[in-house]
């Protein structure tokens, strides 16, 4: 009981730190995007995946749009 | 003091050395990447969509990027018809391409496709903070053309805290069946045979985001967009059925829908790498809405956990809901004593389109990805896809997505 109420306790606290740490807003300096420069922080991550998604979901869904314009369509099935 | 100030000369001279040969090596740098998708739905569908793409830098300002895809599909398709029938006669039949076995009722189509797509990128950088990507996209299959013409503008703010995007793009698409280029008259009997020529649809889309800097490990974009389309917006293959009161088809009729569609979405994208930093969220909301009246809501997330920089691993979880178009029926009842013509008795616009029904769709899975050499990168996923559905005939869609990708700058 008291371990999972430990752990329960460190989920709570690492989920504050995390929203804190997300919402805490500062100047970023030339030297300081190392990390934004990474691939996994980019818009979209991968732009491969990020396409054929909007491929399927286009394809399989009534809904469409939201991440860019153009690239034509297909009368998908 | 003297000895410290040429020191410090000579590493600036170092690093304004280095600086000019990393640029070179920019310059001339080539980027490829080439990928593998393979999609199966239980029972219905297979796709195998072959990718390839390579950017090069043809100047100081400017980059091309081409892209070539290649799809195959075949399998069986949901026509809309009902699965419980009494008619005798072949109803969905698509010409070579899609055909219905007289044995087995039409509520699915068997077809074959193939679809080559190509689409050029080129874009400008007028100077530091404001670039421009101009695109051109062609694709062809047996039964739809489209042809579309895009620009993106980004424009940054000096310390590149903000980025403000803009694009737009016009798209005009040729819709028919195969073997005829032709589409059926909508809310004809399938039995009449009635066709028009091809069908023919425009659609301009217009996307303004905003992306922000939040922090050393976060970053933030909120894009609007808005889609309009006018014209041919049915779909030549789809029917519906005229049921009894036991829920038992006597005729079927091909549907209609709208000739226009207005679309609008709201999409919150979040990336933040969490500390001391072996590990990646992002999370993707999206607001849809059109005036189908359809709306829906899209939660989509993935978390990538790093392992000794060089490779990942990335689960995605994405949860999907969206109600029905407001001309959606699974079926048309119709008492067959009824002497009144069925014409008269349809409403303006019917659809029988599973895709236009409630649903609720899950997407779970994972990438893994890992560097290979000093300019490459594999990846590997494997997604699961569950839709389910709340009046179509077939009540769940379950597939299978895998894709290997492989990355290399040259």
């Amino acid at each position: 009981m008291y371990r999972i109420a430990l752990s329960a306790l460190l989920i709570c606290l690492s989920g504050c730190e995390t929203i804190n740490n997300i919402t805490s807003t500062e100047q970023v300096k030339p030297w300081q995007r190392d990390v934004l420069s990474d691939d996994a922080m980019q818009f979209p991550q991968d732009p491969m995946q990020q396409f054929s998604d909007d491929h399927i979901y286009f394809s399989k869904e009534a809904s469409t749009g939201g991440n860019g314009v153009g690239g034509g369509g297909c009368g998908c099935n | 003091m003297k000895s410290i100030r040429s020191k410090l000369g000579l590493a600036t001279c170092s690093l304004l050395t280095q600086g000019a040969s990393a640029a070179e090596v920019i310059d001339n740098a080539w980027e490829t990447d080439a990928s593998m998708m393979y999609y199966t739905e239980q029972d219905r569908v297979d796709v195998t969509t072959l990718i390839g793409e390579a950017k090069g830098i043809v100047s100081e300002d400017d980059s091309a990027t081409l892209k070539v895809v290649f799809d195959t599909m075949s399998g069986a398709t949901p026509t809309g018809a009902v699965k419980k029938s009494n008619l005798t006669f072949t109803g969905a039949s698509g010409g070579t391409g899609i055909s219905t076995p007289s044995s087995s009722s039409a509520a699915l189509s068997h077809f074959d496709d193939t679809r080559v797509a190509l689409s050029l990128d080129w874009k400008h950088e007028y100077n530091r903070t404001f670039d421009v990507t101009y695109n051109g996209a062609f694709s062809v299959e047996n039964d739809y053309r489209s042809f579309s013409a895009a620009a993106t503008a980004n424009k940054e703010t000096s310390d590149r805290s903000l980025k403000f995007t803009l694009g737009i793009a016009g798209t005009y698409d040729q819709v028919f069946r195969v073997g005829g280029n032709t589409t059926p008259v909508p809310l004809s009997r399938v039995t009449d045979g009635l066709f028009f020529g091809e069908g023919e649809k425009a659609s301009t889309d217009v996307i303004a985001g905003i992306t922000r800097v939040i922090n050393r490990r976060t970053v933030a974009q909120l894009n609007m967009g808005l889609g309009i389309s006018n014209g041919y917006l049915t779909d030549p293959y789809k029917i519906f059925s005229i049921i009894d009161t036991n829920g038992i088809e006597h005729d079927q009729y091909y549907e209609a829908r709208p000739g226009s569609r207005i679309r609008y979405t709201l999409t919150g994208d979040l990336n933040h790498q969490l500390y001391p930093g072996n590990s990646t969220m992002h999370l993707q909301y999206r607001y849809y809405t059109d005036d189908w009246k359809i709306n829906s809501h899209t939660l989509d997330y993935s978390h990538r956990f790093t392992f000794n920089g060089a490779a990942y691993l990335e689960p995605r979880l994405r949860l999907y809901t969206q109600n029905h178009a407001y001309f959606y029926y699974n079926s048309f009842y119709k008492d067959p004593a009824n002497p009144t013509p069925t014409e008269q008795l349809l409403p303006e616009y019917i659809s029988a389109d599973y895709r236009l029904d409630d649903m609720n769709s899950i997407t779970a899975g994972f990438t893994w990805g890992a560097q290979v050499g000093s300019g490459g990168r594999f990846r590997a996923r494997l997604n699961y896809i569950q839709q389910t559905f709340e009046n179509t005939e077939f009540d769940t869609n379950k597939a299978w997505v895998v894709q290997f990708s492989y990355y290399n700058r040259f």
